[in-house]
């Protein structure tokens, strides 16, 4: 595969010719607090171009594994490598890590300029080229009229913007985004995530973001890991992450689930053969062999609401369960009907068309979906 | 209006406006005598007095102002209250910074006991400093015989009665008032600001000089002038510690009121330091309006 | 499948490298600070009738002539007397000056706030001349009451300052609905404002105390036969001899500033006693 080196995409340098010197390799980290475990054996590759974020709620340790990263916190064990070097122990200052703080943390003392000039100067960069660099990464987040102001004279977006040309400027091998969007309001936001994106897919930067928010990660990211009370629980794609939750915590942390409680008969590590509560059988689909329950098993099936429908009696389908109506929420695009069955509350949404119409609350009614939308989760550990 | 009739008495609306408009303006001016104890007292215990100090200034004349200018009593003062000051400041800066510095960079406890004894220090009467720095500098004091029991001396330093008395102690009085603006201002500094500066490769100096120094230096102003208007003001220290040469425009005052009977220049003195210590003041309280 | 973690690595302790410094950084201005303070506690405690240090022989003589000394004791019990009176004077022209002044909603607010906060800054000669002459007029030099008034003043933006933070925090809407309520001024002030600026109150009370109980240039300008302050006596004996019963003394001093700190740290915490000290008034060390 050829490509001409001015058109390598993010997603071509991440799956391409990477020679994986510029990979970041976190393996096996830990850190406690007192007797509280922040990180548990947290593994994964930042790989060269890719943005990859670390969704997760408060408290889930994704701020801990960027702050080792960055060198701000030790870890108690597990190391940090870039390519095949470890990066523990080194100051944060040797490290050559672009990081742009939720409260951007622009030096109030400095301008615009220097700001993002200031990482040029502590490289002994010569001034002429520092400028020139500065003005160039400053014209790029589109703030070249502002160099001579101070950050307390610009807006929050705006300054957000210097914080990521300094971030930028100093060629970083990586840039790590500590919920930078955070304190921008909603509309703006948006505007920024793509921007942000754009920038990121223009430089080819390998970018680490550390966010709560999961559209935001949906929206930007070539692979999210989700992290929960300091493991990572899945790290893939966003599509794969929404449509094939491995645990429960993901299925419900990322959009709405339906998790049935089911026997496993069948378990071959792409598919399983299952039992729900209500006895009848059904086949699913299982992403990995790992923490799912062989044959004779108790587990978890995860089905979107989406993917659920209402079937006909007549219908053939791999999975069915029958219920009772409760009622249906009519949201303009979509209707979000509740219905009772297997023992619980079951959302479906369908999209409003003309075929379908509400039945009467209290009505027997039959669901259904297929094997590829229901999805075997990992036991908790 | 069935809710207004329950709460007032049986007034309509309008004329109700108009009766709490008029209570509002008898309230305001009412309210005056809220501030009449203080005026009094103040008027007992401050104006007047200054007023009488004031006259008492102007009465000395031209001709005795002149006098004044080259009286050497008043212009060795002078000139010692500003060398002093001067020098009493920056060494008390110095040390507030790196104290300041120790209680912002310390773990709890260390900033929870470095705090405290600063504000015993602070707390403890100046008298109790002279008796300690007296017992301690004197000829005879616990530093020269400590320095003559290791040797490292024959006879007695002469420190006190004397201007390295006067100055240390001095020293020590102003340091925890120069801690207190500086500390406020480390302690709102945020620290992602630093990790931002490491991050993009500042070693720890170059933090310092490029980050911390200039946002903590409206602190340092702030206190560098607080200290110096204590500085200025100075008569117990330089009465207990120092010699007749090394006295303060303040023992000056005293001097001439107490033992020469003068009030006349005791009084002119007074306005020099008053003007003095004012455009201080309103400096120090730009400065300390900057560090917010 | 996960890689294997790799085997557990030491961190290095960055904490741990900033402790030597923070040592570094506070020793000299920490020796510096207390060490000579503490002197006075060891050289109280002779048997002796000189000061020394070491004492050549340890005993309480310097405590015993201290209590048997009749001057020692009338001039502490006149100093509580003025503090007393002082802190009095202050607490009520202060405390009704920080009510009132919001409530006349005029313009020159900020300035009768500055100019009564002007005692902070005038240097303690200056008044101490003025109130000398101005009382030597009113023929009230020498008095208790003299030196008190004279004291209050300077006691006045304590005060103030205190009672107006307390107040700063307080919502007017409260006044209001009391007021709709049926409140009149002495209900509100009663069951409003007092409990709000109590504890401001106090502290301010406090604050004077410490400023009278250790003003030294004013009370002896104006001192006289049989108005001698404590800190006055003081003064004027360590200026001619420094006894072991000056020792006691100052020990005796520092003694009730350790004890009120700690007391002050055991009842409220190091945060609300130290910090708030330190740091102005809100405390925001841990902020």
């Amino acid at each position: 595969m050829t490509v001409d080196d001015s058109k390598v995409t993010s997603a071509a340098r991440a799956t391409g010719a990477a020679d994986g010197a510029r990979d970041i390799n976190v393996t096996g980290l830990g850190k406690r607090y007192g007797a509280a475990h922040a990180l548990h054996d947290v593994n994964f590759t930042l790989r060269d171009g890719e943005f990859l974020t670390l969704l997760g709620p408060s408290g889930s340790g994704k701020t801990t594994t960027l702050g080792i990263i960055a060198g701000f916190v030790d870890p108690d064990y597990g190391d940090v490598q870039v390519g095949a070097r470890s990066i523990i122990g080194m100051p944060p200052r040797r490290r050559n890590l672009g990081i742009v703080f939720q409260s951007y943390a622009l030096f109030p003392h400095l301008s615009v300029a220097a700001n993002v000039e200031f990482g040029l100067r502590m490289r002994k960069v010569p001034a002429a080229e520092r400028e020139r660099r500065g003005k160039r990464m400053l014209e790029r987040v589109g703030l070249a009229d502002f160099a001579q102001r101070t950050p307390a004279q610009l807006s929050g977006g705006q300054q957000q913007r210097v914080a990521l040309a300094r971030a930028l400027v100093i060629n970083p091998t990586a840039l790590l985004l500590d919920e930078p969007l955070g304190a921008l309001d909603r509309r703006l936001r948006q505007q920024v995530e793509i921007e942000l994106k754009g920038i990121q897919r223009e430089t080819g930067v390998s970018v680490l973001h550390v966010t709560h928010d999961q559209e935001e990660a949906m929206i930007m990211s070539d692979r999210m890991a989700v992290m929960n009370a300091g493991r990572i629980e899945q790290i893939d794609t966003p599509t794969n992450v929404y449509k094939y939750p491995s645990t429960r915590f993901v299925a419900n942390f990322l959009g709405e689930a339906n998790l049935l409680d089911v026997n496993v008969r069948e378990n071959d590590g792409a598919r399983a053969i299952v039992n729900y509560a209500d006895g009848s059988s059904g086949a699913v689909h299982v992403s990995s062999a790992h923490g799912t329950g062989g044959s004779g098993s108790q587990g978890t099936v995860c089905v979107r609401p989406e993917r659920m429908h209402f079937a006909s009696d007549d219908e053939v389908a791999e999975n069915a369960v029958c219920g009772t109506f409760v009622s249906c929420l009519y949201l303009g695009a979509s209707l979000r009907c509740i219905v009772q069955a297997l023992g619980q509350e079951l959302i479906v949404t369908c999209s409003d068309h003309a075929a379908f119409t509400s039945p009467e609350p209290g009505a027997l009614v039959r669901l259904a979906w297929d094997a590829a939308d229901g999805q075997l989760l990992a036991n908790e550990s | 209006m069935m809710a207004l009739r329950t709460i007032g008495p049986d007034v309509s609306g309008q004329s109700s406006v108009r009766a709490a408009a008029v209570a509002a303006r008898r309230g305001r001016w009412g309210n005056l005598l809220w501030l009449l104890p203080v005026l009094a007292l103040y008027a007992a215990g401050l104006v007047l007095p200054l007023g009488i100090t004031v006259r008492r200034a102007f009465e000395l004349g031209a001709a005795g102002w002149s006098d004044l200018l080259h009286n050497s009593l008043f212009t060795g003062a002078a000139l010692n209250t500003v060398i002093d000051s001067t020098g009493i400041t920056v060494v008390a800066v110095l040390l507030a910074y790196s104290l300041a510095a120790a209680i912002w960079r310390g773990g709890a406890i260390a900033r929870a006991s470095l705090t405290t004894l600063v504000v015993i220090a602070f707390l403890t009467t100046v008298l109790v400093k002279i008796v300690a720095f007296n017992a301690l500098l004197r000829d005879n004091g616990v530093l020269n015989t400590l320095l003559q029991a290791l040797g490292v001396i024959d006879g007695p330093l002469h420190l006190f009665p004397g201007r390295p008395a006067m100055i240390v102690a001095m020293v020590q009085y102003v340091v925890p008032f120069a801690i207190f603006p500086i500390l406020s201002v480390m302690v709102r500094l945020d620290k992602r600001v630093e990790q931002a500066a490491e991050s993009l490769g500042a070693s720890p100096w170059h933090v310092f000089v490029h980050v911390v120094l200039p946002l903590t230096l409206p602190g340092v102003i702030a206190a560098a002038l607080l200290v110096f208007v204590i500085c200025t003001g100075f008569y117990v220290i330089p009465a207990t510690l120092g010699t007749p040469r090394d006295q303060l425009l303040a023992n000056v005052v005293a001097l001439y009121a107490l033992q020469l009977v003068d009030f006349r220049v005791a009084s002119a003195v007074a306005m020099v330091l008053v003007v003095v210590v004012g455009v201080l003041t309103v400096l120090y309280q730009r400065a300390e309006r900057a560090t917010r | 499948m996960r890689k294997p973690p790799k085997p557990a690595l030491v961190a290095r302790r960055r904490r741990a490298a900033t402790t030597p410094l923070v040592v570094i950084l506070a020793m000299p201005a920490l020796l510096f600070l207390v060490l000579p303070i503490l002197l006075v506690i060891p050289m109280s405690f002779t048997a002796g009738h000189v000061v020394e240090f070491p004492p050549s022989a340890w005993g309480l003589t310097a405590y015993r002539e201290l209590f048997a000394d009749e001057g020692w004791r009338e001039t502490i019990m006149f100093s509580l007397k003025v503090s007393a009176l002082a802190v009095f004077l202050s607490v009520l022209t202060a405390g009704l000056a920080a009510i009132g002044l919001p409530r006349l909603r005029m313009r020159g607010e900020g300035l009768v706030a500055a100019v009564i906060l002007i005692p902070l800054a005038m240097p303690v000669v200056t008044l101490a001349l003025g109130i000398f002459q101005f009382f030597n007029q009113l023929q009230i030099n020498g008095t208790l009451v003299g030196i008190a008034i004279a004291h209050s003043v300077l006691g006045v933006p304590y005060v103030f300052l205190t009672v107006r933070a307390a107040l700063s925090k307080l919502d007017l809407a409260l006044v209001r609905s009391a007021m709709s309520l049926g409140a009149g001024t002495w209900s509100v002030f009663r069951w409003v404002y007092l409990p709000a600026i109590l504890p401001a109150l106090l502290s301010g009370a406090l604050l004077v105390f410490v400023v009278s109980f250790d003003e030294v240039v004013i009370a002896l300008f104006i001192s006289g036969p049989g108005a001698i302050t404590f800190p006055v006596k003081l003064f004027t004996e360590v200026q001619f001899n420094l006894s072991p019963a000056i020792m006691a003394v100052s020990t005796l001093l520092l003694a009730a500033v350790v004890l009120s700190v700690v007391v002050g740290i055991l009842l409220f915490g190091v945060r609300r006693t130290v910090y708030r000290i330190a740091l102005g008034d809100g405390g925001g060390a841990g902020r």
